[in-house]
């Protein structure tokens, strides 16, 4: 046998994790758009620019005055999809040093955020992730009443100013965005339901 | 076959030619998510040359961020033609993940979109953005230090 066949054969037995590969498949073809679907796309960003000008003719909204709400949409919208995803943690912790000491491929040192209270948010572990390209680090945190939030650090950018301070609701989560100690922070939660 | 198996298989490629750069299951793995989700939110192409560059481009930026260069173009100069004398293979599995973690990422991957994809240099180049002369370049240096490592490897074993 030569090296090529042993070489196919060493990479025919690698698979990717059988539960992530099935989500990923059911997220992509989910998102998978035929040609018609463009089509009606483009119409409706069409229509999208005429609805557009009709609301920059009203007084703004003080929710989406001065940011990106691009920037910012794409940011929360990943970092709640990641939310969702039961990903392995790269280190379990609730400590924030050990998390900066176990996760070396990170090239900012992790911060502790004023706007997010140690006594009601508890930090069980963290992973790497991204945010728009850059390693980030994602800290998985359990609320004093059993919610589940999650917590993005990322080196802070001068195009971050466009989002600094925003909240967008999104598939039933807040998540904040704002900048902290050289850092920018995303807090994802549930979005408290009134009882 | 069904439109889902379609999908895992090509994600599958993706997830091989991820490792062939970073030898590394975990690592792989992330890079497939992030570039599978960054061709979902553009609405596609879905085929393995669009992943193949997508998965690339993400794994070059990380190393970008680390200041590493991974990717450093060979000279043509020294261009010679890839022997066709075949390589014999390593004992087992261990040796073979002991040798490939040997290669850089620029040279693992290479010999992957090669001899397990069965890529012509000229599509790897188009692939790569590399010259032709580099590719060939550079699975020839590739191929040396295969010849070395697995020489090394049997009389180790011998």
């Amino acid at each position: 046998m030569n090296f090529n066949t042993e070489l196919k054969r060493y990479y025919a037995q690698k698979r990717m994790d059988p539960e992530r590969l099935e989500r990923l498949v059911r997220t992509a073809t989910a998102r998978r758009t035929p040609m018609w679907m463009q089509v009606s796309r483009i119409a409706a960003i069409g229509l999208l620019l005429i609805a557009l000008g009709w609301v920059l003719n009203r007084p703004a909204s003080p929710t989406t005055d001065g940011f990106d709400m691009t920037l910012a949409s794409s940011i929360a919208k990943h970092v709640v999809f990641y939310h969702e995803e039961p990903m392995p943690l790269n280190v379990k912790t609730d400590n924030l040093a050990t998390i900066s000491m176990e996760m070396p491929r990170l090239n900012f040192v992790p911060v502790t955020s004023e706007q997010v209270d140690s006594s009601i948010y508890h930090i069980f572990g963290a992973r790497y992730c991204h945010i728009q390209g850059d390693l980030a680090l994602h800290m998985r945190m359990m609320r004093e009443d059993g919610q589940s939030v999650t917590l993005y650090q990322v080196p802070d950018k001068p195009q971050y100013d466009s989002v600094d301070g925003a909240t967008i609701e999104m598939n039933g989560y807040t998540v904040k965005i704002w900048r902290e100690n050289g850092v920018l922070m995303c807090l994802a939660e549930k979005i408290a339901i009134a009882v | 076959m069904t439109d889902d198996q379609t999908m895992a298989d090509l994600l599958q490629r993706g997830f091989r030619y991820a490792l062939s750069l970073t030898h590394d299951d975990e690592q792989a793995q992330d890079l497939v998510q992030d570039a599978a989700l960054s061709i979902s939110r553009r609405g596609g192409p879905w085929n393995i040359q669009f992943l193949v560059t997508v998965i690339r481009n993400r794994f070059i930026d990380q190393y970008r961020r680390k200041k590493l260069v991974p990717f450093e173009y060979l000279e043509d100069v020294d261009y010679q033609t890839v022997e066709d004398e075949s390589l014999p293979a390593p004992t087992d599995h261990d040796a073979m993940e002991t040798i490939l973690g040997s290669l850089k990422p620029a040279e693992r991957e290479v010999l992957y979109l090669s001899a397990v994809e069965d890529y012509t240099t000229a599509e790897i180049a188009e692939m790569t953005g590399k010259p032709r002369g580099t590719v060939l370049s550079l699975l020839h240096r590739t191929k040396i230090k295969l010849r070395q490592s697995l020489s090394h490897e049997l009389q180790y074993r011998t």
